[in-house]
């Protein structure tokens, strides 16, 4: 009740001496990059290395979709597009529509590439039929999944659960034939996927663990992974010790001299951004 | 005296800050004091039906309390499993749990008679009679610390025939669980309730102002009755799409349904025999019309 007293008696003040003043007072208003580099010092790869900023990375998903528009038979430039969109759509598009139009474009571009290395692979897959995988199909199925999973994010809820268990097992099949694939993006998608399954009797957080240790472990420098072990993993294991290394190494880390692509420019901002709420995390 | 308007306006805002120093509600001067944190652990997942349901819900406690009681979600199990949920907000520990029923069936047994086969016939119904038996289930509920919040409507569930083996489940369960990539044929029985429930610790909950107490005891109807659109929806979204890959879905008509009348009986009556007393009377009251 003295605090309400004072309160009056702070009003009245105002009200009696400060009215001028306050008169004249003006109001005071109070990602996931992922993809490897091609090979050669190209104008493709040039674009590529620099998908720092909106316009190099549609500059690059250009030269990308004229190269595949040459050699239409090429399955590995239509996976370059399917990269391309995948990172378009999940770094820089504008909202919901957009993303899913990136996304599906990507899924478009990587079944042109599945198809291209095994004709007819489309139809048993649609058939509900689980492919036998080799190791040249892996890169044009993880994009084709990615992409799935993008739109399906886009899409909405029911989107998403049509197609996370069919989605992870073929992932399961990609990493265990080439692992180093984008870097070993397989992994941290499986981490993410078995931490956050639709159905809890199905979530696997020891595998998830282990997964983006395996992929934190063999690629370091790619400080997107440990955003995703600590937004996706930490987080739901209630791990507050976890989260808060993880991030503060990606705050801590140097950005590789001459690096275009922005990943760890948007890695740190992420993790200053999640460290920001640790306390409504981890209350 | 002085005729300046500035002065009579001092004057008027001067009396009008006195007597709201006086009119302050004793909810409001709490308020001031200090708030009072809800967290409520879940086993849905944030971007689900379900975990927009409780976004509105924080919202609207937030708002309704005026800011006084601050709602954490912790969706996705965040907080543990279904079970160590239910331990913690019985002991105190967590103050809520949202999610489906049957983990609070190992402490109240009672609540299984909500599963009865063919206890409800649509779902309106159900939400009709759930609604009118929230003080039986409010009482069956705090006599394990626990405290009536808000049903979660999850569905019914149905028959799904997984070629050699038949499995149950609501439409919902059988995506997140895969079954959709397995059936055959879908039976759209909608024999028996998937309920899913919002429970306060009773701690907790008996701590509040008088004032919060009621705010959340009259959580809006419409609430429920937009989550159970929103499943509804989503049931819709997912039975097309199970129909697109092929699976037969079968709608039973009302002459099917009454033709399995009789093997339904059985079914409700094996279950009632697994039933105690007090879920037998839950379920008597739940069955009137």
């Amino acid at each position: 009740m003295r605090a309400q007293f004072g309160a009056v008696g702070l009003a009245f003040l105002v009200a009696c001496g400060g009215g001028a003043a306050t008169r004249d007072r003006t109001p005071r208003s109070g990602e996931t990059a992922t993809g490897s580099t091609v090979g050669p010092v190209d104008a493709n790869a040039t674009a590529w290395a620099e998908r720092g900023t909106p316009e190099r990375a549609d500059l690059a998903l250009r030269l990308r979709r004229a190269r595949a528009s040459e050699a239409t038979d090429d399955a590995g430039a239509w996976v370059q597009v399917a990269e391309a969109h995948f990172f378009i759509g999940s770094v820089y598009a504008a909202d919901g529509t957009a993303r899913q139009e990136h996304a599906d474009l990507a899924v478009a571009a990587a079944e042109r590439a599945m198809e291209l290395l095994s004709p007819g692979i489309l139809e048993a897959v649609r058939a509900g039929h689980r492919p036998v995988l080799t190791p040249e199909l892996v890169p044009a199925v993880y994009w084709r999944i990615r992409g799935r999973r993008l739109g399906a994010t886009a899409r909405g809820y029911a989107a998403t659960l049509l197609i996370h268990h069919e989605d992870v097992a073929s992932m399961i099949e990609c990493a265990r034939l080439i692992a180093s694939y984008d870097e070993f993006g397989a992994f941290v998608f499986l981490g993410r996927a078995l931490s956050r399954t639709p159905d809890l009797t199905t979530r696997d957080l020891t595998a998830a663990a282990q997964y983006f240790e395996r992929a934190i472990g063999a690629a370091p420098q790619r400080v997107a992974y440990r955003i995703a072990y600590a937004e996706h993993y930490a987080v739901v294991a209630g791990d507050s010790a976890l989260f808060q290394r993880e991030l503060k190494t990606v705050q801590d880390a140097q950005e590789p001299a001459g690096d275009q692509t922005g990943e760890t420019a948007r890695a740190k901002a992420r993790a200053t951004q999640l460290l920001d709420q640790l306390n409504e995390l981890f209350e | 005296m002085t005729h300046d308007p500035l002065h009579r306006w001092r004057l008027a805002v001067l009396l009008l800050l006195a007597a709201a120093c006086f009119a302050i509600p004793p909810g409001r001067e709490a308020a001031a004091q200090g708030q009072l944190l809800l967290k409520v652990g879940s086993t849905y997942q944030a971007e689900s039906p379900w975990g927009s349901a409780l976004h509105r819900f924080a919202a609207h406690v937030e708002h309704h309390s005026q800011q006084r009681i601050q709602v954490r979600l912790f969706n996705e199990g965040a907080l543990g499993t279904p079970a160590t949920l239910i331990e913690r907000v019985i002991a105190g520990s967590l103050q809520a749990y949202a999610g489906p029923l049957a983990p609070l069936y190992p402490h109240v047994p009672a609540l299984r008679a909500l599963e009865t086969p063919h206890l409800f016939p649509t779902d309106r119904v159900a939400r009709a009679r759930l609604n009118r038996s929230k003080t039986a289930i409010g009482v069956l509920l705090a006599a394990t610390n626990l405290h009536f919040g808000q049903w979660q409507h999850q569905g019914f569930r149905s028959s799904f025939s997984l070629g050699e083996d038949d499995a149950e489940a609501t439409v919902t369960e059988a995506a997140t669980r895969g079954l959709h990539q397995q059936a055959k044929r879908i039976t759209l029985s909608r024999h028996a309730l998937s309920p899913g429930i919002l429970v306060y610790s009773q701690r907790w909950f008996s701590g509040l102002p008088a004032s919060s107490q009621e705010m959340l005891a009259r959580l809006p109807a419409e609430s429920e009755a937009q989550l159970a659109d929103d499943v509804a929806r989503l049931e819709g979204e997912l039975l097309g799409a199970m129909r697109a890959r092929g699976i037969e879905v079968v709608e039973p008509s009302s002459t099917e349904q009454r033709k399995s009348s009789v093997e339904e009986r059985h079914d409700a009556s094996a279950f009632l025999k697994t039933l105690d007393e007090p879920a037998r009377a839950l379920r008597r009251q739940l069955a009137q019309p």
